[in-house]
């Protein structure tokens, strides 16, 4: 469904190549200023690159024209204020073009009680919850149809555990039906949890692409994270990681 | 948009059309077949209120899309400098080319405006783009101009006769009653399309709210939008000044006191904001003929009325916001 080829950024990016199917739910993790951001952009055609090739569907992601492409991938910025004080409602209706939430999204997101209010008075969190859905909303008729192409960057930033996995479970969930999501963030066990593609990044660069955290070494991890990586195993018999300073 | 909307836009209309007639016939007797009478609609009135209209539009409306297109609810064509580089044109063809017979003043000085509009325009754009990603760059830069124009005009008045500079200070303070048919016949034909499409430009304008990659994101070739819109408002906001002189606040006032009471919806907001900026305008002029008997500066009244009405609707969105 997605693929890039040697893509270049000056100071961003350097000749980076990966592909991703339809229906896999990846996770892209590495260090603050690695490139997590600048890739998710480069992929919603957001970044002109100096070198290099993004295409959605077979098709240069620079064929497409922006309406086209506006409903079938959306990207959920990191940074997204504005200076006018908009009630979540108008948000999600000013980019979706419908009233109402499909009930999957208010199921996972839990929104209906602060749509009359201004986006710019609800916390860190909650916050990104509208944002979320504002992105998703963007493309659903595409996500109901197996077609969209999520991009969402650090979309977990704020929200509580509970909401957190609420969120994940719906992108798994979108996963099912065909679509292909990428996030960033920086938990180790959601990644594990969720993921079953994850592209590690370290200067730059996509310096490892796993189907699961099982297949590298704890030293591996800790090399690109900067900081010690162990792991114990819960009664189920997953991993738990745990970071500390050296 | 929905149907309660549609219903507030079909107020708005009806009370544009009963404030224009009040104005129109304002002091006149039915059936109108006095000579006299006939002359005053057509020569006085209907150009009086055709520029209320055209006017009150432009600067609402043009207001209402720079506030969202700069991410700034402050911006306005005066604040940003567009209003400022027109009146230094005016002001430095009022004072050095004032002594030219007063019938080609007349048709020179709005087509100075206009140049002055655009040129500031241009300026201040060309400024921002070398701050680039940075939303604030337009409004300095259209400080700094604004500054830059103000001191101009500063020296031209020192340097001026007694007559050029009161002919100045007056066109400053703004009139409706400067335009008549030769200029109405330039700025109709202008004006009308320009507004009719500014106040279509809402479910675009709605993707901006969150900054240009947001509106990218949703479909916006947003570099190219940017461009045409600032220099659309830059048009009719010089056509505007070039017809009625400097006007303050119409434009910060009207999309303030609708977003306040009617939410964000710029499919809503701009066209009310066209519609309320004409009524303002023409209410403004019925006030000073009803209340004062004579015509007095647009700006002093509208500032006077708007001011209060502008901190109102302040306190009214801070209480709103705890």
């Amino acid at each position: 469904m997605l693929d890039f080829n040697h893509v270049e950024i000056k100071h961003r990016l350097k000749n980076v190549s990966g592909s991703a199917q339809a229906g896999q739910f990846v996770h892209v993790m590495g260090t603050n200023g690695s490139g997590k951001s600048s890739l998710l952009h480069s992929l919603a055609g957001l970044l002109s690159l100096d070198k290099g090739m993004v295409r959605l569907n077979r098709q240069d992601l620079q064929h497409y024209s922006l309406p086209q492409l506006a409903t079938i991938r959306c990207l959920q910025e990191q940074q997204q204020q504005s200076m006018f004080a908009l009630s979540v409602a108008e948000v999600l209706h000013f980019f979706s073009g419908q009233h109402g939430l499909p009930e999957e999204l208010e199921q996972a997101l839990e929104l209906k009680d602060f749509l009359p209010r201004p986006l710019n008075q609800l916390s860190g969190g909650e916050a990104r919850r509208v944002l979320v859905a504002r992105a998703l909303l963007q493309v659903w008729p595409a996500i109901e149809r197996g077609q969209a192409l999520v991009l969402l960057d650090e979309p977990n930033q704020g929200l509580d555990f509970k909401h957190q996995h609420l969120l994940f479970q719906l992108l798994a969930q979108i996963c099912q039906q065909n679509n292909l999501v990428i996030v960033n963030h920086h938990d180790l066990n959601l990644c594990q949890q969720y993921a079953n593609q994850i592209w590690l990044m370290q200067k730059g660069q996509i310096v490892e692409s796993l189907r699961s955290l099982d297949s590298i070494s704890n030293q591996a991890l800790s090399h690109i994270f900067g900081c010690g990586i162990q792991c114990a195993i819960d009664h189920t018999g997953n991993k738990i990681f745990q970071t500390y300073l050296d | 948009m929905n149907h309660s909307a549609k219903l507030w836009l079909s107020a708005f209309v009806v009370m544009l059309i009963v404030s224009a007639l009040l104005l129109l016939f304002n002091g006149l007797s039915a059936p109108f077949t006095d000579p006299i009478d006939q002359q005053i609609l057509l020569k006085l009135r209907l150009p009086l209120v055709l520029t209320a209209c055209l006017v009150g539009s432009a600067l609402a409306l043009s207001s209402a899309n720079l506030q969202v297109l700069l991410h700034n609810p402050l911006a306005d064509p005066g604040i940003i400098g567009i209003t400022s580089g027109a009146s230094l044109c005016a002001a430095v063809f009022l004072l050095l080319g004032g002594q030219l017979a007063p019938n080609i003043v007349q048709y020179v000085l709005p087509l100075c405006c206009f140049v002055g509009a655009i040129l500031s325009t241009a300026l201040i754009y060309g400024v921002a783009r070398k701050l680039v990603n940075n939303h604030s760059a337009v409004i300095l830069a259209g400080i700094a101009i604004s500054t830059i124009g103000g001191a101009i005009v500063a020296w031209l008045h020192f340097f001026s006769d007694a007559q050029s500079m009161r002919n100045l200070t007056f066109w400053l303070m703004g009139s409706l009653h400067q335009a008549d048919w030769p200029i109405l016949m330039f700025a109709i034909p202008l004006l009308l399309p320009l507004i009719v499409y500014l106040a279509s430009q809402g479910r675009a304008l709605n993707w901006y709210y969150f900054g240009h990659n947001s509106a990218q994101l949703a479909g916006l070739d947003v570099h190219r939008f940017h461009r045409k819109m600032l220099l659309l408002c830059a048009l009719s906001v010089g056509a505007a000044v070039s017809m009625a002189g400097s006007i303050a606040f119409v434009g910060l006032l009207v999309p303030h006191l609708l977003r306040n009471f009617f939410g964000y919806d710029n499919r809503f907001i701009l066209p009310a904001s066209a519609l309320l900026g004409a009524c303002l305008l023409l209410w403004v002029e019925l006030v000073s003929s009803w209340v004062i008997g004579i015509s007095l500066p647009v700006s002093m009244l509208t500032a006077t009325l708007g001011g209060p009405v502008f901190l109102y609707s302040i306190a009214r969105m801070t209480r709103g916001a705890k």
